[in-house]
């Protein structure tokens, strides 16, 4: 029974002091930072240093790739001729065989 | 030092395995030429190139296959429109080039067709092919072919005719008529 009456006696409810509303409300105000806006400017030219980067290495991307198809087209072509040389030069060996 | 003497005895050891590129640039020679083809890749080019063969397609992972073990790949390839527009000597200085690692392994000569010969770089243990000298020359066409680095032959002879080869690529020359 003694710790019902204790629990009774703890939870009880209680007015707040006067004027403690106001006291947390003042100091909510007074805690509030001024906030500083950020000037359009910067986020014009973090824009353009963004499209700079990226357009760079996007141009960068595609010279790149025209090299390689570029290289790859030359060295497709470089391998076919060979190849058509050495086969002419079988096709020869193989006429002289059957004969 | 010990470091020193030690890169210059393996770069000494190495080099004579290195396959021999051959100087394929003979002046006059595009100047007459009605169509030219000229190829020079090696380095950095070509692994680039290696990169951009298509695996999908099996020309192009037959070609990756061969380029993967290259150093190099030097192709001059004239076409004149008349016969004899071009000097003969040139196949010769060409094979004046090719030391004694080189070995002729085929000769075809024709009268009517052309005239091809292949030289096999087997510089080191004799056997191994380390570089591939293609020289084919007809009356209105000259063809010289250098492969620096070890080449397949058989999965050469493989890759598609020159029907495959892209029209692009050619420069053709406008022959001024006076």
């Amino acid at each position: 029974m003694n710790v019902e009456s204790d629990l009774k006696e703890a939870l009880r409810r209680e007015s707040p002091p006067a004027g403690f509303a106001s006291r947390v409300m003042a100091r909510l105000g007074a805690e509030e930072k001024p906030r500083r806006r950020a000037p359009w400017w910067r986020a014009v030219a973090a824009g353009i240093v963004l499209t700079a980067i990226f357009g760079g290495w996007a141009v960068r991307e595609e010279v790149r790739r025209r090299e390689g198809e570029r290289a790859r087209d030359e060295v497709m072509i470089a391998l076919r001729i060979a190849g058509a040389k050495v086969r002419t030069a079988q096709e020869h060996v193989r006429e002289i065989g059957n004969h | 030092m010990r470091k020193f003497i030690f890169v210059l005895v393996t770069l000494a050891l190495a080099a004579p395995l290195s396959a021999q590129r051959v100087n394929l640039d003979f002046p006059g020679l595009s100047a007459h030429a009605a169509e030219t083809v000229d190829v020079t890749i090696d380095g950095e080019l070509l692994q680039m190139a290696s990169k951009f063969l298509d695996r999908g397609d099996p020309d192009e992972r037959a070609a990756r296959d061969i380029v993967s073990k290259l150093e190099g790949i030097y192709v001059r390839s004239y076409t004149f429109d008349k016969a004899g527009e071009y000097d003969r000597a040139v196949v010769d200085r060409v094979r004046e080039q090719l030391g004694p690692s080189w070995k002729r392994i085929v000769t075809v000569k024709s009268r009517d067709r052309e005239n091809v010969e292949i030289y096999v770089d087997t510089r080191g243990d004799g056997k191994t092919v380390r570089g591939l000298m293609i020289i084919s020359a007809e009356p209105r066409e000259l063809t010289l072919v250098n492969l620096v680095g070890p080449v397949d032959i058989e999965k050469l002879s493989s890759l598609e005719g020159q029907f495959g080869i892209p029209r692009m690529s050619r420069e053709k020359k406008e022959k001024r008529h006076d």
